[in-house]
């Protein structure tokens, strides 16, 4: 099998570039990366991107934006918020369908990429600070997007479980702030921070697609992306520890109990048991033949989902399920269960080989998603360990029984968050 | 010999095989060279819509339990001894399925031993094994699921939103059904559904990857020769009519949510017309909306200005040969202000706007024509779709490439009949 890799373009900048025709689309995004630090810097970091998408020099609304996007045949841009271990990370997308696709000669790969460098590097101005109206309804309309997280009651299960375990950690800070120190944000210091964030963070440029020699030495010409460091991690403190398992609970108006159990793994992308963990999280409850979903779901009918997933940058499991909030100790419990025998080796020979070959046929597949490429080399990149999707591969195909036996030994409960209905 | 049909379409580069096997189930294959990933999606022309119906083999009417199909999807993956996930698992292949309106789809990707997996699919979806013990079983599984849906908001209010659009049209019932009808369902149940609908001239295959077409469909016409199929008659569903009023004007509920969500829509009297002209007016309609509340209209733009609507805004218009209707929803904390300054927007409507706007709008559904490649799941569920309605996807294009402005002008004052406009919305609780 033949991988397409992401190549380092010039020296200058961090611009990495996977050539291929394969995909319908271009892809670009540019990554910004930002430590967690306090709430209120959470909160500005996510402000910043909000009040960019609002408007530029050369498209002053969002009206004229939106209007240049869709005559080059609705190009997206999409600014986002990502956490990965105890970082924030700005990321600016923009996808446009690939010009030998289209009927008419066009170069709209370059122009779109001046509408996105124009939105990043040159925001409309008031007073040398962000313009006031785009400055005040954002902070408003993220303030709502804070809120908004209840109305999702998987995620708010899960960063409720986060913010609990990590209280003393800045892991524990939610990627959007929190909605009290939003409300302390000035225009000025915003302003401020933001020329700080443009000259000194970190930064990454990512290509997937079919790009032309001459566009991607423009972008050094003519962009305004800062020759800064590369985006790699050095600011997440790993914390494995022993100790009493906590309990939380938060009660709703609702029909489904929600449950969120947070382990500590001590493994991350660096560690050597890293593609243990991987076969073992898919044994343990992240594919359908997984242990979790054999009991729990299964065999006792006790949810519809239930699943584990792990974060590899800090070194954390999370189960979660839905569940009938009588059931939450026996769902609790059966965990346990299922992890002490993985620890004890108590999995079948099938088992083990269905749970390898899950994590190889997903991680081939990545191949074939310019979005899921790129994700696979933004994690290598922060966690400083460039490695390819096939080396991947080759590295869990070595994996034994012991090694997952290793990981489930290791692995410690930390915090236990239960959303429940009022009336159960 | 098995008839192919090939298509290849050079604007997109992109390759189509057809061919239909003696028991009449279609076979679809887009072959893809330079892609590991391999598709396949088993598609039965049974939706959750389909609960009532004239029992093929005797003649009878049945009424089945809301939420049947959905179940029925669930239990197929019951075997008798063996999980089936467990099957696919075994090949390093990952199983799925899903259940929507108009048919019930069994999917697996794979990277490896992909014919073995197709093997698979075919006999788990044609070998039915339902017992007391499994269906009680997978009650509580699907109730669920029912209450994980119950709580999202978009969800519930989606189906308050049609649940006051239509009188009778069954799409007003929640796909999985309700805690009580699903209680109901029954092993025979589900066998008569299976009988009447399960039958491989009622299904399509779709094959995505780099395949070789004419291996796989000879693989496949031999293993559909060594079963035997009873004849099929076409399933004869029973649909009362829907008399062109709304059921009614407003449904509200509380939740605990952060702010105020408001769903409105605009039921658009179902016509009798050919399939085309369904997909046709699909498009035109959206075009339209795009024009009057898309993301660069200046109604979008004022009301976001004035803090009343924010990104949670959307419009769009869902078209079926039978049903139809237009759909707004936002998040708004001021949500009566914003019912009243949307609908104010849509009965005037400027067609000078229309016509300054038409043809770029019309660019970017035809650059969202061109991304449907990228993307297996996506390209299986709306190449079905299509397909269903006689229409093959590369021919969208020309459909999207052909409205013009005099339809769509013709269309902007018709669509938006406030006595056909129906609200729903959950309140928070403070």
């Amino acid at each position: 099998m033949n991988e397409q890799q992401f190549s380092n373009i010039d020296g200058r900048f961090n611009l990495h570039y996977l050539a291929t025709d394969k995909f319908k689309t271009n892809l670009v995004q540019i990554y910004f990366m930002l430590p967690l630090r306090t709430e209120k810097e959470a909160a500005m970091n996510a402000l910043i991107p909000a009040i960019l998408r609002r408007g530029s020099e050369n498209y002053p609304d969002n009206q004229l934006i939106k209007t240049e996007l869709e005559n080059l045949y609705g190009s997206a841009i999409n600014f986002n918020i990502l956490k990965r271990g105890e970082n924030q990370l700005l990321r600016f997308s923009l996808e446009m369908v690939n010009e030998k696709f289209l009927s008419h000669r066009s170069d709209l790969t370059k122009k779109a990429f001046q509408l996105l460098n124009d939105l990043i590097f040159r925001p409309v101005l008031e007073n040398n600070k962000f313009k006031q109206k785009y400055f005040e309804q954002e902070k408003e309309v993220l303030k709502n997007n804070i809120e908004a997280l209840i109305n999702d009651k998987y995620s708010y299960t899960i960063e409720n479980c986060i913010k609990k375990m990590c209280s003393r950690e800045k892991y524990g800070i939610y990627k959007l702030g929190s909605i009290e120190e939003l409300a302390k944000i000035e225009n000025e210091e915003l302003f401020a921070h933001y020329k700080k964030i443009i000259k000194q963070a970190k930064m990454s440029l990512f290509l997937v697609g079919n790009f032309k020699r001459k566009f991607i030495d423009d972008i050094f010409e003519q962009s305004l992306l800062p020759a800064s460091s590369e985006i790699v991690d050095d600011n997440t403190e790993l914390l494995y520890r022993e100790k009493e398992a906590e309990y939380y609970q938060t009660e709703l108006k609702l029909n489904q109990a929600r449950l969120s159990m947070g382990y500590r793994t001590g493994i991350t992308r660096n560690s050597t048991a890293y593609y243990a963990l991987l076969v073992f999280n898919s044994l343990l409850g992240g594919s359908t033949h997984s242990k979790l979903f054999q009991e729990v779901r299964e065999k006792r009918s006790l949810a519809y989902y239930v699943s584990s997933s792990i974060e590899t940058t800090k070194g954390l499991l999370f189960i979660n399920s839905g569940i009938n909030s009588a059931n939450s100790k026996k769902v609790e419990n059966l965990t346990q269960e299922q992890l002490a025998k993985i620890a004890a080796g108590d999995f079948s020979e099938e088992e083990f080989s269905r749970s390898k070959k899950s994590i190889i046929n997903s991680l081939k597949q990545d191949l074939d998603s310019n979005k899921a490429l790129a994700a696979h080399f933004l994690l290598s990149l922060i966690n400083n360990k460039e490695e390819s999707i096939n080396a991947t591969i080759k590295q869990v195909e070595q994996i034994k029984r012991s090694d997952l036996i290793k990981v489930a030994k290791k692995l410690r409960l930390d915090t236990i968050y239960l959303l429940k209905g009022k009336d159960d | 010999m098995i008839n192919l049909e090939t298509i290849y379409n050079q604007n997109m580069d992109e390759t189509l095989v057809k061919a239909q096997l003696d028991n009449g189930l279609n076979v679809y294959i887009f072959t893809k060279p330079d892609y590991v990933k391999q598709y396949a999606m088993l598609s039965v022309n049974f939706g959750s819509n389909d609960f009532e119906f004239i029992d093929v083999k005797n003649g009878r009417k049945r009424l089945m339990p809301l939420g049947v199909a959905h179940f029925l999807e669930h239990q197929l993956f019951e075997d008798k001894e063996t999980s089936i996930f467990d099957k696919f698992a075994d090949l390093g292949a990952s199983a799925n399925a899903y259940t929507n309106f108009d048919s019930t789809n069994y999917l697996f990707s794979s990277t490896s031993n992909f014919e073995e997996s197709l093997i698979n699919l075919i006999e788990f979806v044609q070998e039915p094994y339902f017992s007391d013990e499994n269906v009680e079983k997978e009650k509580g599984i699907i109730i669920q699921e029912i209450k994980m849906y119950q709580d999202n908001p978009y969800w519930r209010s989606y189906f308050n939103l049609l649940s006051a659009l239509y009188i009778n049209h069954p799409v007003k019932n929640d796909i999985a059904g309700t805690e009580a009808s699903v209680n109901a369902i029954t092993p025979e149940d589900l066998y008569i559904c299976y009988y009447n609908f399960y039958l491989p001239s009622n299904m399509d295959l779709i094959l995505i990857g780099d395949l070789e077409a004419e291996k796989i469909i000879s693989l496949l016409k031999d293993h559909q020769a060594s079963k035997h199929f009873p004849e099929f008659k076409n399933p004869v569903r029973i649909r009362k009519d829907e008399p062109a009023a709304v059921a009614k004007k407003i449904v509200k509920e509380e939740m605990d949510i952060s702010r105020p969500m408001v769903q409105i829509a605009f039921k658009d009297p179902a016509v009798s017309e050919l399939p085309a002209e369904t997909i046709r007016r699909e498009y035109l309609i959206n075009i339209l909306l795009d024009i009057i509340f898309g993301r660069s209209s200046k109604n979008y733009n004022q009301l976001y200005d004035q803090g009343i609507i924010d990104n949670s805004f959307s419009c769009s218009y869902h078209k079926k040969p039978d049903y139809a209707y237009v759909h707004l929803y936002g998040e708004s904390n001021k949500p009566d202000l914003m019912r009243e300054k949307v609908k104010q927007k849509l009965v005037n409507i400027d067609q000078a706007e229309i016509e300054a706007n038409f043809e770029r709008i019309k660019r970017k559904y035809q650059g969202s024509f061109i991304r449907l490649f990228n993307n297996f799941d996506h390209l299986a569920a709306e190449f079905i779709e299509y397909r269903r309605l006689g229409i093959d996807i590369f021919d969208l294009a020309e459909i999207i490439n052909n409205i013009s402005l005099t339809d769509l002008l013709s269309y902007s004052d018709k669509i938006f009949n406030k006595d056909l406009m129906v609200e729903s919305i959950i309140l928070n609780k403070d």
